[in-house]
């Protein structure tokens, strides 16, 4: 390991498995680096067999600054040589590596444990704070089916208060740990929030299925005395969303070279909402990636509710459709 | 040039016949890929130097799928060009002009 070979090490090795005459061998590998550099003046290229290819590339001329003076100078366009090994060669170096693969990282949420981990190796505090988090939001939860648009505010102020004093106690411990480390510290706190975010997204969908009745109550007493006039405010609710049967606003003929996103920025703001355009076209539309020019596409009305470029959820919630309809469609 | 012109290249420059220079060519691939694979370093006077390389594990994000993946850490042969010939290689351009 790390020994430094010369060209008589590289000959005595070729002996060794050889029998050949010592001098034969030695003109040989001489005649072999010599041609390669002539070779490469008179060819730009040279391709050898097993070992790999070496190539002259062209350095533009670029604009550099003398450190010491502060004077600007042109470096001069020149070459450089490369060389790019041979597959054959690039296994059998790498072999000590051959059976590690490329590991896909499931969610944000463990590649943020994964960073946490290598950061610091008290999974404790780590842990420690999702849970607290997640249990501040049970409490304040209730039903988004009946919910109001003031109970989601309210919802998401409650979150807010409890996720920040969560982010300040991170802060305090780690400095003295990591002093050097503000960015990542600011990273992981964002990995955080995400983290917290997903959180309550999840919690979400799940009460919105299964509809608990003390909660409902005590939503009720709480903020609303008449209950009629709160169901009467309620907006649709976001999940249930079909395009489909909104109104038409438009309808495009698909140009060449247009696209479902270009066409979502034009009418909703944000290119995110193509998932909509998509949604109430999905009888004309085999594959969003895929769509014949001169396909009718009917631009339905934005829903202000779910249709918002300058409402983050909304545009979250587009962001997620998304994401599912290109891991269907990416197959 | 192709690797078949530089066989006949390095078989002129040699003086060497066409079976002794096919076999040594081979030879002198062998040679090289089992030092690089040793960890060992192999440096030419004059030419420059083969060594492996470790390249570190990375994380990396398939921008179509948003998919995430850490890439292993490997191996890879390198070769950097001796001064002598990186010299000329520089003013290779320079002298043409």
């Amino acid at each position: 390991m790390n020994n430094k070979f010369l060209l008589q090490d590289l000959v005595q090795s070729i002996l060794d498995t050889n029998d050949l005459d010592r001098k034969e061998v030695e003109a040989f590998v001489r005649a072999y680096f010599a041609v390669i550099e002539k070779a490469l003046f008179e060819e730009d290229y040279v391709k050898i067999n097993d070992l790999g290819k070496f190539n002259l590339q062209k350095v533009e001329a670029r604009k550099s600054v003398n450190v010491n003076t502060g004077e600007t100078f042109e470096i001069k366009a020149h070459y450089k040589l490369a060389f790019a090994p041979d597959n054959k060669l690039k296994e059998i170096v790498n072999k000590p590596f051959a059976h590690l693969e490329a590991v896909e990282l499931v969610s944000e949420k463990q590649s943020a444990e994964l960073s946490k981990q290598h950061v610091m190796p008290e999974p404790a505090k780590a842990s420690v704070e999702p849970e607290l988090t997640q249990e501040e939001i049970i409490i304040p939860n209730k039903p988004t089916t009946k919910e109001d648009k003031i109970m989601e505010k309210k919802d998401k102020t409650v979150f807010v208060v409890t996720d920040k004093p969560a982010a300040n106690d991170k802060k305090t411990p780690t400095p003295p740990q990591k002093p050097k480390k503000g960015k990542l510290l600011a990273w992981i706190v964002f990995v955080v929030i995400m983290c917290a975010l997903i959180i309550f997204a999840l919690w979400k969908t799940v009460f919105s299925d299964s509809t608990s009745e003390p909660a409902v109550k005590e939503v009720v007493t709480e903020s609303a005395p008449a209950t009629p006039a709160v169901e009467a405010v309620t907006p649709p609710a976001p999940k249930v969303v079909d395009p489909a049967s909104w109104e038409t606003l438009k309808v495009v003929r698909l140009e060449r070279g247009k696209r479902l996103t270009l066409l979502a920025k034009e009418f909703y703001g944000n290119k995110v909402f193509w998932v909509y355009i998509y949604e109430a076209n999905k009888d004309q539309i085999k594959n969003p990636n895929k769509i014949l020019a001169g396909t009718k596409i009917r631009i339905p009305k934005a829903d202000p509710t779910v249709i918002d470029a300058k409402d983050p959820e909304s545009v979250r919630i587009a962001k997620e459709k998304e994401t599912k309809y290109r891991a269907q469609f990416s197959k | 040039m192709r690797n078949k012109e530089f066989i006949r290249a390095v078989q002129l420059e040699s003086g060497l016949n066409k079976e002794k220079t096919a076999l040594l060519m081979e030879a002198l691939a062998a040679s090289i890929s089992k030092m690089l694979s040793d960890g060992d370093s192999l440096s030419i006077q004059g030419f420059g130097s083969f060594e492996p390389r470790k390249k570190d594990e990375r994380l990396s994000v398939n921008p179509s799928t948003g998919k995430r993946f850490m890439i292993p850490p490997k191996l890879v042969p390198f070769f950097r060009p001796g001064s002598s010939l990186k010299n000329k290689v520089k003013n290779f351009g320079s002298d043409e002009q």
